[in-house]
């Protein structure tokens, strides 16, 4: 899977690493069962603490998205936790908290950003229909 | 065990106080970026480590150790990068790697072979005839090519083009994740400190101003815009979590040592200020508003 770290963004860097891997596996780019690098793999890869990497690791870990078998290495857990069955609304949903904080960063309060979300949902509706 | 201990360490040259009673201590491996505007005295406290330069007063402990009656052993334990070249500029690359084989028992040189052959290191030209990223690269591996317990970088990036900087980080976070180890880093470059530090030290004319986890630095700092007068803007000078305020045109803008939620509410409740805006800054922004004049 391709990555898109930037080191200088507010977001903590095991925050990106977590969003992005998390979006990866419930919108089926990554299938379950499937090996990811290692922490120190991908440590020579994004070029980053291989501690940041297991940092996020063992998030997703305690979340039941990966799994570590011993001596094997990382795997996308198979089958899947509840909650992750319906993968189109996971990756809405982390496109909506990437944009959320895309939005707060600007300066956006909650109200702009529920004016957003209606916008774009009304933008949506017009392309459908035309 | 204490890898790093600088206890109360002051430090002059001449009338200058490069180093006013800095206390820092390093009890377990992890990485550690030490942030400073040129002259706050980064290079003087890593100089305290080989050591080149002694304390004027207070105590500097390498591995629990008194630096100068111990230097030949902690010699073995620790690897130096200074901020300037040091090393003969007739010297070729590989005359240096077989000093270091011959210095250090714990030498490995299948490490260094792998570096210098991915970043094609010219082991047979003299160092003054290679690129400067070249010669950092040639240092960099001398310092860690006997994988030390304590890594101490000075500046390591200066002066680099982006893919040098890259590679010569690649090395770094390579042996990191293989050996484990402790590394001090001074640099100015905030996406090297982003990808590499778990903890912050900041100095600014000579003292510690912040010394924190990096989470903590980026989860706890914001700036604000608050409408008010000089009264109010005196008052939030002087109130703890300020670090920098400014006004301008009855708007003052804030940078503060909390969370964005947390500054709206204690702003509102300890100072009866309300805040217009709230939003996370990145490390960068924070350490000039922390190291700006007021």
């Amino acid at each position: 899977m391709l990555w898109r770290l930037s080191p200088e963004s507010p977001e903590p860097l095991y925050q990106q690493l977590v969003r992005q891997l998390r979006a990866a596996v419930v919108s089926g780019r990554l299938k379950p069962g499937e090996r990811i690098p290692s922490h120190r793999e991908l440590a020579a890869k994004l070029v980053i603490n291989h501690l940041t990497i297991k940092r996020a690791f063992d998030l997703l870990e305690a979340e039941g998205l990966l799994v570590t078998r011993r001596g094997l290495g990382t795997f996308v857990s198979d089958p899947l936790p509840k909650g992750h069955a319906a993968p189109g609304w996971q990756e809405v949903e982390s496109d909506l908290a990437r944009g959320a904080e895309t939005a707060r960063r600007l300066g956006a309060d909650r109200s702009a950003w529920s004016g957003m979300v209606d916008r774009a949902w009304k933008i949506s509706r017009t392309e459908e229909s035309t | 065990m204490t890898i790093l201990e600088l206890d109360r360490v002051t430090r002059r040259y001449r009338r200058t106080e490069a180093l006013n009673q800095v206390s820092l201590r390093i009890d377990q491996p992890q990485v550690v970026g030490l942030l400073g505007r040129n002259g706050a005295g980064k290079s003087t406290l890593l100089r305290l480590i080989p050591p080149l330069i002694g304390a004027d007063s207070g105590t500097v402990r390498v591995f629990g150790n008194d630096p100068w009656s111990h230097q030949e052993a902690n010699k073995l334990r620790l690897g130096y990068l200074a901020d300037t070249d040091i090393h003969p500029p007739g010297l070729r690359a590989q005359d240096l790697f077989d000093l270091c084989a011959s210095v250090y028992p714990t030498w490995d040189p299948a490490l260094v072979d792998r570096f210098a052959d991915r970043f094609e290191v010219q082991r047979r030209k003299p160092l003054g005839q290679l690129s400067k990223g070249q010669q950092r690269q040639v240092g960099l591996l001398c310092a860690v090519g006997h994988r030390p317990e304590l890594l101490v970088l000075d500046e390591p990036a200066g002066g680099l083009d982006p893919v040098a900087r890259r590679d010569f980080l690649s090395v770094v976070i390579e042996v990191l994740a293989d050996s484990g180890g402790t590394v001090l880093f001074a640099s100015h470059l905030f996406a090297d400190i982003e990808r590499l530090a778990e903890r912050i030290v900041i100095l600014d004319r000579g003292r510690v101003i912040l010394d924190d986890p990096l989470d903590a630095v980026r989860s706890q700092s914001c700036r604000v815009e608050v409408s008010g007068d000089d009264a109010l803007l005196a008052r939030l000078r002087a109130w703890t979590p300020c670090v920098h305020a400014a006004s301008a045109s009855g708007r003052i803008t804030a940078s503060l040592r909390l969370a964005p939620d947390d500054a709206r509410t204690r702003l509102a409740s300890e100072l009866g200020a309300t805040v217009d805006e709230a939003q996370a800054v990145g490390l960068e922004d924070f350490f000039i508003a922390l190291t700006e004049a007021p």
